[in-house]
């Protein structure tokens, strides 16, 4: 963990010298305010509509040209439009736009005076379709931070997902990709709609300002923006870590499998419900008789919402907190989604009794972008 | 004409008009660009942008100096396969590509075709 926290530090480092900015304090935030000033910069010359405009004006911005690929005729279609035999590098993007390519961003050899310099084409088939809005961010957000004094010769062209590099663009990616002066209005528009965060309220942000990003990065923004405490779970069903063992271990005595229950897999809180000092782990049990475990048996996409006591949700230290929650929960696939809606109330009912007030609520490792598509 | 201020969302007379030298503004003429899928550096000065970064040098692997050999290229094929691999900035998957042998046999295969004009 050390060592990726070392190697992450070194390459916000070598970005903020290479784009000539301060190396001192905190430079992940100096970064993102680097990379959403040149935005703010180009979105206050333009009147925009929504996100997706603004993606498009500075992929143009940067000359940067994007290709989604969703199936076989479209990379055909590019291959016509840009035969290999005029840019060779796009026999490569041929040979490696296979299922575990995301994205390939190529600078282009020989571009007529009109064309773009670089192409990035954007693997949308299968399941990376789900991703395609926060790639395009994230591969601009390579370029923002290249300064586009493009370090052709020294570059890791071939990244993993877990490259620190890769962590810092995404951190900054998913915080454009939401870009807060278009996003929050629209957002706090519809919160007061509907008189708080709902997945119904979330849906029609998405569709109004952001129609490319996807359900599950449009919800991580949204909480994360919202101005009322709330916790958004992911939950599916699984062991503790101690009943993963047993079933590995060959010479346990337990004859008995152990049985699969319903888990906090990941938990995002917002600042003002990490305020409040409450805590969900991650692996603990979502509570039988809670809301959410109700929304877990109901059809799928069947939204269920109502209030509950907080301390219905429990670990092996007792209540993570008393008072009013108000849960609305939805199973998509293998997932449950929940969100927690915390009151001021919620929050004096655990001072009231004694309950130390934490300041980090979820733990994260630093792989893992606070939000955006890839904290699925 | 039509077709483009339709695209680009913008009357077509204010195009004739910035045809006869009017000033188009910095929106209007990122709106232009995206309906053309255009360079704006392009759109504004009438030529292309200028080249960020070129190499000054070129180290050759060992791996590709060894396929080189073996399939017969020039130093001319040999340098272009390099910038075939160099022109890829970022190429984002699950594991690791690791540029082995094999790796550049593959890209080599890939981009033969084209490379047989190089030589």
């Amino acid at each position: 963990m050390s060592e990726e926290r070392d190697a992450y530090q070194r390459e916000l480092r070598s970005a903020a010298k290479r784009l000539g900015l301060p190396v001192l304090g905190n430079i992940e935030a100096t970064l993102l305010r680097h990379a959403t000033e040149a935005i703010a910069a180009l979105s206050s010359k333009c009147n925009l509509g929504d996100l997706s405009e603004l993606l498009q004006h500075a992929a143009t911005s940067l000359d940067l040209e994007i290709v989604e690929i969703h199936e076989d005729r479209d990379l055909r279609s590019l291959l016509d439009r840009i035969p290999p035999t005029k840019e060779p590098a796009l026999a490569r993007v041929q040979m490696e736009l296979d299922d575990k390519t995301d994205a390939i961003v190529l600078q282009r050899q020989n571009p007529e005076p009109w064309d773009r310099r670089y192409l990035a084409v954007i693997n949308c088939r299968t399941w990376h379709a789900y991703r395609r809005y926060f790639s395009k961010w994230h591969e601009l957000v390579h370029l923002l931070l290249e300064g586009r004094q493009l370090r052709l010769a020294f570059r890791k062209t071939d990244v993993e997902r877990k490259h620190p590099e890769e962590i810092l663009v995404d951190k900054i990616a998913g915080e454009l990709a939401f870009y807060p002066p278009i996003f929050v209005p629209t957002l706090l528009e519809e919160i007061d709609e509907a008189r708080r965060l709902t997945f119904a309220a979330i849906e029609r942000v998405r569709k109004r300002i952001a129609p490319e990003a996807s359900w599950h990065a449009t919800l991580l923004a949204a909480v994360r923006h919202s101005p009322q405490p709330i916790y958004a779970i992911r939950a599916r069903l699984g062991l503790k870590k101690a009943e993963e063992r047993q079933t590995t271990d060959l010479l346990s005595s337990v004859t008995e499998p152990p049985v699969s229950k319903l888990r906090v897999r990941d938990a995002s809180a917002n600042a003002a419900a990490e305020a409040l000092g409450i805590r969900v782990h991650l692996n603990m049990e979502v509570p039988t008789a809670s809301i959410a475990a109700k929304a877990f048996e109901a059809a799928w996409g069947t939204v269920q919402s109502g209030r509950e006591d907080l301390g219905l949700w429990r670990t092996s230290g007792g209540p993570i907190g008393q008072g009013p929650v108000t849960v609305e929960a939805v199973r998509r696939g293998d997932d449950l989604w929940c969100l927690l809606h915390f009151t001021p109330a919620t929050g004096k009912a655990i001072r009231r009794q004694g309950t130390p007030a934490r300041a980090r609520t979820v733990k994260r490792s630093p792989s893992k972008p606070l939000w955006g598509d890839d904290a699925d | 004409m039509e077709q483009l201020a339709e695209k680009a969302g913008i009357s077509k007379s204010f195009l004739s008009e910035v045809e006869r030298g009017s000033d188009i503004g910095g929106e209007r003429l990122l709106r232009v660009a995206n309906a053309l899928g255009a360079s704006l550096e392009y759109l504004m000065r009438g030529v292309a942008a200028e080249e960020e970064f070129k190499p000054t040098s070129v180290e050759i692997p060992a791996e590709v100096n060894a396929l080189a050999q073996d399939a017969g290229l020039t130093y001319r094929q040999t340098l272009a396969l390099l910038q075939i691999d160099r022109s890829v900035m970022a190429h984002r998957r699950d594991v690791r590509q690791v540029r082995d042998k094999e790796y550049w046999e593959r890209l080599y295969e890939a981009v033969k075709p084209f490379l047989e004009e190089k030589r």
